[in-house]
């Protein structure tokens, strides 16, 4: 039963498919709340990474917590823990979830039940959480919030009969929303007096204070001061620090209760030592039972990260570390590339967490960087009998030692508009998918299942569905298991010599087409040289395509009196310049542009 | 002020249309602008003399010996506004007894009064620019002149007694054959000009192929064909008894540009007109582009102002200078002597030898006792061997 305080707390989060207003309507709450003023507010304020707002979506959970003078006269505490919006981040969604009682559901009176919506429900409902819907956009003139109503009570099974329809944008309706979050999200509960039992959600890196955990303490209290123990790892930390999240800054206080949201510091130097999921209990008086905590961040994508100036080597692994602090789903070991010189492995959730990650990079360290075709994990089963997980194509033993390979299946389910099923089901065939089955959502839009393997899916697989769709369809996938499959390592050579950092994995059936693909883009972004460079993919040694970087234009040799040398030297300048972002391989020099150029083929 | 001035510039920025390769500080539609543009013109060349004569009083070598009218199209004016400015140079300055006075000529611009007019400033040295001698190509790039214009002018001029006439030509335009290129170097030898120009084309910011770049490019000759086309005009040209001394240029033994050879070589030289550029000492400035602000600022400025229209000024180091050194002088099919470089630069060229290695290794350069020249392999990458020296 919850407390006379706890009645009065509610920790919630917002989850919605990309682009349905989930940060917008996180920061028409906070300004309702009068937390802060308007004109205090930049948009979408807990967006705080510029990639974040520029490209308008959530990448890290973020945490804030709001005084509500409710209708019924009481004063409530709420705590908005706010979630990525991405399929790549399902796993820092359910963190965020794990720290909450319910959630509010925003779902677009426009667009409707996307791909996303439903993936976010089903953590909600797997969370124990209540849900909340909420219909946005509700001033669209294309709006038709009854129509969604519907669909939301039909597709999903609540009852949404009762959900606010609002305008975060245009700050219609949100008090509503806000009532009725009070109204029908439940309080949280938990003995106040029971021996501590806190979950890590998140954890950030301060250079001043350490490692800052946030917590949601289920049971019991916790105080500046107490001596604590991280279950899973172990580790016993002094409390030097606890407090709540206000937009942008920390609140320090004294002491966290049972359905506090909050964050606590205790001279942590390791993020490591503060795996996120993790149990917080006092030494003295340990809880009997951790809590269940949550699925750890799979690894989906891997691909080799390297400086393209290979004396920024150490700058790299700093970067990494810095990154990691705040992304505990990024992994990274050294490795050593024939091509590229040494860098690492890293391991992401998605394709579009390697980009991000990538872009950071190059971006927060200023670092110039070249990474290598990203790839999933393969099980192999070599003639001796031994089990291997080849997350490097590289690495790849020689085919005649290989027994049997296996590729990582993901069930994937794609929301479209009916009009698109044949283009998808063109391109998931295409993409040796497996159709399973097909549900109407309403009369225009259906839901579409099919197992795919991930090797297709990271390779531009999303791209290629907007292009289908005109953008309408939207995706969503987890991991199905493994399956056996006919793969073969297609590398590439450049002048004669494999370039391992663009070799990559691909169904036999597929290596002539993706080959070739590759083997006329590297022609098109690799520039003219001083002389003939042969581009060739091979599989087994066998050559399948073959293209020729022709010697280069003489260019610029036109008219250079008087006036000109000056115009002719800055030709010459940005000439050089050019030069400088590729990287060397034997006599040929490859831009930066062109591995990534190879990622994205468009068909 | 110690280094000898031999050559003068003057900048005629108007020109009857735009062709699309161009990217020359030029313009169409601004004829109203002669009479003011000239006047301007002429200021600014009484300024230089008298920069000249207050400190370039002690130095013998300040003697002009080269003119050089350019465009634009200085053709595409009334002659008399050329004459005018041309006697005022070779009335204020202190002129060699034979000095080159060139001037660009577009095919049909000139008639036989303009010619005399020219002849009788003093002017002795015509750059005539066909292009091409096909018709459909020379519509595709802009001009609008035609071939039979070009053979026309040719004759006019060479029956007023010119005979150092220049002709300039491109290869590597948008949609132009081997055959195109090659029946345009037969015509041009046909015509016994003593002097030809071989451009290859470069698709210069500010032009409309620039802008047109995306359907541009793939009408260009692929690279092959472009070097063929080169080579051919140097063997063709070479066989008629022209001979190659600058990267694009060919003459008849005695007829080079010495011009233009005082540029490659370092030479300084005064620059008139908008946009033009001069070299003194180390500095090189350059005028305002736009016509009407330079000649608003000429109109509105000192008597003591000695460049009253210069927008930029870039001073050189002494290693910019020995790194201009290369980057013209490779330009030259002798190439450069280690002598002269000791001679100029009061050092050996030992301070360079890693870079020349590095380009003779490529094969770019070889060396030839006192001189470093430009292979042929050179001469198709000298973009490459020029970007060491920036």
């Amino acid at each position: 039963m919850p407390s006379e305080r706890q009645k009065l707390i509610r920790n919630f989060s917002i989850i919605a498919h990309i682009d349905h207003g989930k940060s917008t309507l996180a920061d028409r709450i906070i300004e309702n709340t009068g937390l802060l003023e308007k004109r205090q507010m930049h948009d979408q304020m807990l967006d705080n990474m510029d990639l974040e707002r520029e490209r308008g979506i959530t990448i890290k959970a973020q945490a804030v917590r709001m005084k509500y003078k409710a209708r019924d006269g009481k004063i409530y505490t709420l705590n908005l823990i706010d979630t990525p919006g991405h399929v790549d981040f399902n796993y820092e969604v359910s963190r965020s979830l794990a720290a909450c009682d319910g959630a509010v559901l925003v779902v677009d009176a426009a667009q409707g039940i996307e791909a996303q919506t439903l993936a976010n429900v089903y953590l909600a409902i797997d969370s124990n959480l209540e849900i909340l819907p909420v219909i946005n956009k509700i001033d669209l003139p294309s709006a038709q919030p009854d129509l969604v109503k519907q669909e939301i009570e039909e597709v999903i099974g609540l009852d949404a009969s009762y959900a606010p329809c609002i305008s975060a944008k245009n700050n219609i309706n949100i008090d509503d929303a806000i009532e009725k979050i009070v109204a029908y999200l439940p309080p949280p509960s938990g003995d106040e007096d029971a021996p501590l039992k806190a979950l890590i959600f998140d954890s950030k890196y301060d250079p001043y204070k350490g490692v800052i955990v946030h917590i949601c303490v289920r049971e019991g209290r916790v105080k500046v001061g107490d001596d604590i123990l991280m279950m899973n790892t172990g580790k016993n930390f002094t409390v030097t620090e606890l407090g709540f999240f206000r937009p942008g800054e920390f609140a320090p206080c004294d002491e966290l209760l049972a359905g506090d949201v909050g964050y606590l510091a205790a001279s942590i130097k390791n993020v490591r030592d503060t795996a996120v999921g993790d149990t917080v209990t006092h030494i003295e008086r340990k809880t009997d039972k951790p809590l269940p905590g949550y699925k750890k961040a799979q690894q989906m994508v891997f691909c080799g990260i390297y400086p393209t100036d290979g004396g920024k080597y150490p700058d790299l692994r700093d970067a990494l570390e810095k990154l990691q602090m705040n992304d505990a789903a990024l992994s990274f070991e050294p490795e050593t590339s024939m091509a590229l010189g040494f860098g690492f492995r890293c391991g992401f959730l998605g394709l579009l967490h390697y980009e991000i990650v990538q872009e950071r990079l190059e971006r927060e360290f200023l670092l110039d960087i070249i990474s290598t075709a990203p790839s999933v994990i393969y099980k192999i089963e070599t003639i001796t009998g031994d089990k291997i997980s080849l997350d490097n194509p590289t690495n790849m033993p020689d085919p005649s030692h290989i027994e049997r390979m296996e590729e990582p299946i993901v069930k994937a389910a794609i929301m479209t508009p009916k009009e698109y099923v044949g283009n998808i089901m063109e391109l998931c065939q295409e993409r040796r998918g497996t159709y399973i089955n097909m549900d109407y959502i309403d009369a225009n839009r259906v839901n579409m299942h099919y197992l795919m393997p991930l090797n297709e899916i990271i390779y531009d697989f999303f791209d290629a569905l907007k292009s289908k769709t005109r953008g309408y369809a939207s995706l969503d996938y987890e991991l199905n298991g493994y399956e056996e499959s006919e793969l073969v390592k297609l590398d590439i050579m450049l002048n004669g010599e494999v370039v391992d950092a663009l070799s990559f994995i691909v169904h036999k059936d597929k290596a002539y087409a993706r080959g070739r693909r590759m083997a006329e883009k590297l022609k098109d972004s690799i520039p003219r040289q001083n002389f003939e460079i042969p581009v060739q993919a091979c599989v087994g040694g066998k050559i399948i395509a073959r293209e020729t970087i022709k010697a280069f234009r003489k260019d610029v040799l036109a008219k250079c009196y008087g006036g000109d040398i000056t115009r002719k030297k800055k030709l010459l300048e940005k000439q050089k310049e050019g030069k400088k972002r590729m990287k060397q391989f034997g006599s040929v020099e490859v831009p930066q542009e062109a591995f990534m150029s190879v990622l994205k083929l468009d068909e | 002020m110690t280094e000898k001035v031999p050559s003068v510039y003057l900048h005629i920025p108007f020109c009857a249309s735009k062709c699309y390769y161009c990217d020359f500080n030029s313009y169409v539609n601004k004829e109203h602008l002669i009479e003011e543009y000239f006047n301007a013109l002429k200021s600014e060349i009484n300024k230089g003399a008298e920069f000249l004569a207050e400190y370039g009083s002690h130095d013998t070598g300040t003697e002009l010996e080269t003119i050089y009218v350019g465009g634009g199209t200085p053709t595409s004016v009334p002659p008399r506004f050329i004459s005018s400015v041309v006697s005022l140079v070779t009335d204020r300055y202190k002129m060699t007894s034979d000095p080159e006075i060139t001037i660009e000529c577009n095919p049909g611009t000139v008639n036989d009064n303009k010619i005399k007019e020219y002849k009788s400033c003093g002017i002795n040295r015509i750059s005539i620019g066909l292009q091409s001698s096909s018709d459909r190509i020379l519509k595709s790039i802009g001009r609008n002149h035609t071939y039979e214009d070009f053979l026309r002018t040719f004759d006019l001029f060479t029956k007023n007694g010119f005979e150092n006439i220049n002709v300039d030509i491109i290869e590597g335009l948008p949609g132009q054959s081997l055959k195109d290129f090659s029946d345009t170097v037969n015509a041009v030898i046909n015509t016994g000009a003593k002097h030809v120009s071989v451009y290859s084309l470069s698709i210069s910011e500010g032009s409309k192929f620039y802008r047109d770049s995306d359907s541009i490019m793939k009408s260009l000759p692929d690279d092959e064909d472009e070097r063929m086309m080169y080579h051919y005009a140097r063997k063709a040209l070479i066989s008629s008894g022209l001979h190659h001394y600058e990267i694009s240029n060919f003459a008849i033994p005695g007829f080079e540009s010495m011009h233009n050879l005082f540029c490659w070589k370092g030479e300084r030289y005064l620059g008139f007109g908008a946009g033009a550029h001069s070299f003194i000492g180390n500095r090189r400035s350059a005028n305002m582009s736009e016509p009407e602000e330079y000649i608003r600022r000429v109109e509105n400025s000192e008597s003591t102002d000695y460049f009253p229209a210069s927008e930029t000024l870039e001073l050189l180091s002494d290693s910019d200078l020995e790194n201009e050194f290369f980057l013209l002088r490779f330009r030259l099919i002798d190439g450069i002597s280690k002598t002269d470089f000791r001679n100029k630069f009061g050092k050996s060229l030992d301070t360079y030898i890693e870079k020349l290695d590095k380009l003779i290794s490529e094969g770019y350069l070889v060396e030839n006792d006192d001189r470093l020249i430009m292979t042929l392999r050179g001469l198709d990458y000298a973009n490459n061997i020029f970007a060491e020296f920036v």
